[in-house]
């Protein structure tokens, strides 16, 4: 134990001695963090500017626009003359859509000739599209319906039948676990997910190679009284507690701060944590071991986590990934530790569901800790020093 | 003091060696470029989440029930893989992750609907992955809208309606959507370009901080492992052939600029003609934008070693700020909804004016004058981070002395 308090002490000084460490360690997670609460700390997507083309201007027309204007997500910001005006409006990033209404809009309507509503909007933008694309479809139908149903009660049929008429087969939409479809919730956890695994990997990887790079893995392993266990771990536990702490900090406060929903265990959410965590570090510690070279090693760890964000499908599902995809993914403890908290975080899962997320990440750490004995053995090779 | 033309070529030609010789430098600006080319081509390659799989619990069991669980299921994106008998069954198959979703279609269904009393069907989605949840949503949705627009046409034809007018009563607009730029909403054309514009950004920063981060650590003396031979390395300048910081700048940072011009060209004109993504080919507004960019990069690059003082540092600095980088141009999430201070702050970034004008000349087609405000942020941050280079090259040619 002694030993252990040791290596602890040790590696607490060569962190208090290297700024740029102090500042990795404990204030870019949370700045990064920070940095990403605050760009979705809107929440939900509102008054996003569209632009509209009334060549009809009737009344029919003018009570669709007003009721897209009322819809939370939309605003009528841009009354245009062409379509050349509207175009240049969406390319510039001014506007995200453009509702063309024809010429005897209402004329036809009421002629029952089905006149045509043209809705162009920013695709390249797919979440941004899609939910506007929703939204103003609803507003339209909504109040189209509303004419409609209008039209054939003076038609003569009853107020009831008219409306029940218009939409026979309705949609009763319960959503689970996030019911104001709040993207940014998923957003922000799996961000924290990436940035913590990115710094625990890397500093990881850091403190290990910096051993190499100084010539001084002698000194740490007799500072352990040579037991390879202790000198990794006493090391390895320094970073992992801060990072621990900080992410935790980072999960609670957002909870607090902004309401994001939290249902699920916590003590299941700390432990899985220690073991995202301490998997990362595995992980950092094999590209260590193998590679013996601090820099060549943060290169590769690098790789392995900044792929993290897509490959776990963040931003993409990974079950609708190609085959290597998939395999990759699997690879990265990132994607079964989101699954994990996103179930716990937002849907309130019980911890069993959510044992083989746990077992995943256990299994790619164990895989990492495999190479202890390789390090060990390259720890003794002075050969291996100072490598650039 | 005005710079000399032949010592900036001088250190540019060194500079250029440097990349393509040294091994680390040369892992980052060299093979990461095709490495992170290649390897984010995997994930988006489907371009579209198909056949998420939803359970439906059938509390009608009529002919109409089935046929409407046969319609949904045919739509392309959900493949309904359970039959459930009531909620609990399905919470615990949602539980399990076996499906995304449910639906729950009432008991007396048929007779409702063809009382003509509406009918409603409940739709539970997980909505905390919200791709899948507007997927899931949208598949019931239409299948509702359409199977109700059929039976409504069905029985207006039997009453001898005919079929434009029963049409025109069913539904009395013709609502036209015409997603433009990405029109099948394809991930490979959304997020890709973004990746690649952010690629040569956070390579760049990272092999020139190797470089200068080393060329700093041998200012103050280091021991280097060269072939198993240790030696003791110390530099007194930064450059052999110059300590006119504004022409150690111009020299090095054309060098890195050049480089990743042929990059970019690669990425932006090369994969687009193999059909990796589509692309506008805009190439003067493109060729204006993606200059001062490179040269902007190039810069802050040098700069940074201020902060950043050892080979490794800017490697552990640089990784971990993609995504939220990433979330900041506006494409991932409206600008209109990032706070006004954030997005003035991330126009310091370069990648951040640089993706905004880039995907929209090389995506959408935008022509210069629509990204002018672009062209002028970057020309005004190659100004900025050329005085921030010129202040950091001083300082460490000057540190020893």
């Amino acid at each position: 134990m002694n030993y252990f308090v040791n290596v602890i002490k040790r590696e607490l000084l060569k962190i208090k001695r290297n700024k740029f460490i102090l500042f990795s360690l404990f204030v870019a997670p949370v700045l990064l963090s920070l940095c990403v609460v605050w760009t979705f700390s809107e929440g939900i997507l509102t008054k996003l500017p569209i632009a509209v083309l009334d060549n009809d201007n009737s009344d029919v027309t003018r009570a669709i626009i007003r009721a897209v204007d009322a819809t939370p997500s939309v605003n009528v910001k841009y009354r245009i003359e062409n379509v050349y005006e509207g175009q240049d409006l969406i390319k510039s990033g001014k506007a995200y859509a453009l509702i063309i209404f024809p010429h005897n809009f209402k004329k036809d309507l009421d002629r029952s000739k089905r006149p045509q509503i043209s809705y162009y909007y920013n695709n390249q933008m797919i979440i941004v599209g899609g939910s506007l694309t929703k939204d103003i479809q609803a507003a339209i139908a909504t109040t189209i319906k509303g004419i409609d149903a209008q039209i054939r009660m003076k038609q003569g049929l009853a107020r009831d039948a008219a409306i029940s008429q218009v939409s026979l087969i309705g949609v009763d939409e319960r959503v689970k676990s996030n019911p104001y479809l709040n993207y940014s919730y998923f957003l922000t956890y799996a961000s924290f997910a990436h940035i913590y695994q990115i710094f625990v990997t890397l500093l990881a990887i850091w403190a290990l190679g910096i051993e190499f790079r100084e010539g001084t893995t002698k000194q740490w392993l007799e500072c352990a009284n040579n037991s390879v266990l202790t000198a990794v771990f006493g090391k390895l536990f320094v970073y992992g507690t801060i990072l621990l702490i900080l992410m935790f900090l980072s999960f609670f406060s957002y909870t607090i701060l902004y309401g994001a929903p939290f249902r699920g265990n916590f003590l299941y959410c700390l432990f899985s944590s220690v073991v995202y965590l301490f998997s990362y570090q595995m992980m950092g510690l094999c590209f260590v071991a193998v590679l013996s070279n601090m820099r060549f090693a943060l290169s590769c760890g690098a790789f392995y986590t900044s792929l993290g964000f897509s490959m776990a499908g963040m931003t993409f599902p990974a079950t609708a990934m190609p085959a290597f995809g998939r395999f990759y993914s699997s690879l990265l403890p990132v994607r079964p530790y989101v699954n994990l908290i996103i179930d716990q975080m937002m849907k309130g899962f019980a911890p069993k569901y959510d044992l083989n997320y746990l077992f995943w990440i256990l299994c790619i750490g164990l895989f990492g800790a495999s190479f202890i004995p390789l390090l060990h053995k390259h720890l003794q090779d002075e050969k291996l020093w100072y490598q650039i | 003091m005005v710079p000399n033309l032949d010592n900036i070529k001088k250190i540019f030609k060194k500079e250029f060696m440097t990349v393509l010789t040294d091994e680390e430098t040369k892992l980052i600006m060299v093979g990461a470029i095709f490495l992170y080319g290649l390897f984010y081509l995997i994930p988006f390659h489907n371009q579209e989440t198909r056949n998420l799989p939803i359970g439906v619990i059938d509390n009608d069991n009529s002919t109409l029930s089935r046929e409407f669980t046969r319609d949904l299921n045919a739509h392309r994106n959900v493949n309904v893989v359970e039959y459930l008998y009531n909620i609990d069954d399905a919470k615990e198959e949602f539980y399990k992750n076996n499906i995304k979703g449910f639906i729950l279609i009432p008991k007396d269904f048929e007779k409702d609907v063809k009382r003509g009393n509406p009918s409603n069907i409940a739709a539970y989605t997980d909505s905390s992955f919200l791709i899948i949840y507007k997927q899931i949503a949208s598949a019931v949705g239409e299948t509702a809208n359409y199977f109700s627009n059929a039976l409504e046409i069905g029985t207006l034809l039997k009453k001898g309606v005919n079929k434009d007018k029963a049409l025109s009563i069913v539904a009395p607009i013709d609502f036209i959507q015409n997603p433009l730029y990405n029109p099948i909403g394809s991930y490979q054309n959304y997020i890709y370009p973004m990746i690649l514009i952010i690629v040569l950004q956070q390579t760049m920063l990272i092999g020139i901080g190797m470089i200068n981060g080393l060329q700093n650590e041998m200012m103050k003396g280091t021991k280097i492992n060269e072939g198993g031979k240790i030696v003791y390395k110390k530099i007194d300048t930064i450059s052999e052939y110059s300590k006119n910081s504004v022409e150690i700048v111009l020299g090095k940072a054309c060098a890195y600029a050049l480089l990743y011009f042929i990059y970019a060209l690669m990425y932006f004109l090369l994969f687009p003609t193999f059909g990796v993504y589509d692309m506008s080919y805009n190439i003067i507004p493109m060729l204006m934008l993606l200059i001062p960019y490179l040269f902007a990069c190039a810069f802050v690059g040098i700069g940074l070693t201020y902060f950043c003082p050892r080979r490794e540092d800017v490697l552990i600095l640089m990784i971990p700020t993609s995504v939220p980088f990433i979330f900041l141009p506006g494409f991932v999430w409206a600008k209109e909804a990032i706070p006004p201070l954030l997005h003035f702050i991330s126009e310091f970034v370069p990648f951040e004016p640089a993706a905004d004008g880039l995907v929209k000349v090389n995506q959408m087609g935008a022509t210069f004058s629509q990204v002018l405000p672009d062209f002028w942020i970057l020309i005004g941050l190659c100004i900025i981070y050329f005085l921030f280079a010129n202040f950091t090259i001083t300082k460490i040619n000057n540190q020893k002395n």
